[in-house]
């Protein structure tokens, strides 16, 4: 074949010199020794401190209420249309309420890891799952009620974050602890200000296995 | 035999099968450059590099894929850039193939991620076929519309 290795070693070297160049003066350049992104794990008391939160809204969410019932008479009709109702608020009333109460929270440091339990404590509360998968298998089988933001398609689903207020509390997660879409969408997602972030390690595979709600 | 080496060793052939594969990886560099973290991820998920090291084959793959590509178009040390791109490629399919056997569901980050696909046995024929286009130029290098040649006279 008559190839000369010593000009294939030139090329490669050039262009890794090229590389390396270009990498130092775009703007864009990356470090050459990455830090690794290792996920950080959530305590069961930092979930549990969401879940108070929650808990707090819908004290005071009754409290509202009990206030609404004493100053008018027309009470019936009124108290069982804004009775607390968590699925109910999955994708609209919670959003708002932790934007009201929480808006000057400052979020985590960075998104933390979640396992199993503690993202089924934090479904059955009513927060938003985020799928990281790409369309196709969003649409083969999801969390139920979890909303379709494809890592990879990102500018063309962000709409889906329209009424998502930047203060309330995500979950991402995708096919498995073996697959890292979700780790890239929540650090997107904290790119842009949603502080409070949770990674399900496990994602669709773990929550199917165990049974939990799907569609 | 003797026709399908005639085919294979033809002038013209070997020029739209440089220029094919050049311009592939050029198509494949550009975006890769653009945005070299998403690279950095993508390379990340096939899990086969320690994370420390990501960020290396990050920045340099793209460029020598570009280097190469480029240099293929314009004729300049066909024989050695067919080398470079080949190895590639055998690389990358080796990735796709040990990634496949682990059961690894991922984006393939071969054109980037704006048109990257998954991966699966598709990705692995693709690869096979320029790997074939590879090798044919290695074999018989490419003589027309060539720099060197013309740096030769």
């Amino acid at each position: 074949m008559n190839i000369n290795i010593t000009k294939c070693l030139l090329i490669v070297l050039i262009s890794s010199i090229l590389g390396l160049i270009y990498n130092f003066v775009n703007p864009k350049g990356i470090n050459l020794i990455s830090k690794p992104k290792g996920v950080k794990w959530a305590s069961d008391s930092l979930v549990i401190n969401s879940l108070n939160q929650i808990d707090t809204l819908n004290n005071k969410k009754k409290e509202n209420i009990l206030i609404k019932e004493k100053s008018s008479f027309n009470t019936k009709s009124e108290t069982t249309n804004s009775s607390f109702k968590p699925d109910s608020l999955r994708r609209n009333g919670i959003k708002q309420q932790i934007k009201n109460s929480n808006d000057e929270d400052e979020g985590f440091a960075e998104p933390i890891g979640i396992n199993l339990e503690q993202a089924y404590k934090l479904y059955t509360m009513g927060f938003v799952f985020v799928d990281a998968r790409v369309e196709e298998e969003y649409k083969t089988g999801h969390i139920k009620n979890s909303l379709n933001l494809p890592i990879y398609d990102f500018d063309k689903h962000q709409k889906e974050l329209g009424g998502i207020s930047k203060s309330q509390t995500i979950v991402c997660y995708c096919g498995g602890s073996d697959c890292d879409l979700s780790t890239q969408l929540a650090n997107k997602l904290f790119s842009l200000g949603y502080k409070n972030n949770y990674i399900f390690i496990g994602g669709w595979e773990q929550w199917k296995t165990a049974g939990y709600p799907v569609e | 035999m003797n026709n399908m080496v005639k085919i294979l060793s033809n002038k013209y052939f070997l020029l739209i099968l440089r220029v094919l594969l050049g311009f592939i990886f050029i198509f494949a560099a550009i975006e890769k450059i653009v945005s070299p973290e998403s690279f950095a991820v993508s390379i990340s998920n096939y899990k086969l590099i320690p994370p420390e090291l990501i960020n290396i084959p990050a920045i340099i793959i793209p460029w020598i894929e570009l280097t190469s590509g480029l240099l293929l178009i314009l004729g300049v040390m066909v024989k050695e850039n067919s080398a470079i791109i080949t190895f590639l490629l055998v690389v990358f399919s080796a990735a796709i193939i040990v990634s496949l056997l682990r059961g690894l569901n991922i984006n393939c980050g071969c054109f980037g991620t704006i048109y990257g696909s998954r991966i699966g046995l598709l990705k692995v024929v693709e690869n096979l076929l320029q790997i074939l286009c590879g090798i044919i130029l290695m074999r018989w290098g490419s003589s027309i519309f060539n720099i060197d040649a013309k740096m030769r006279l």
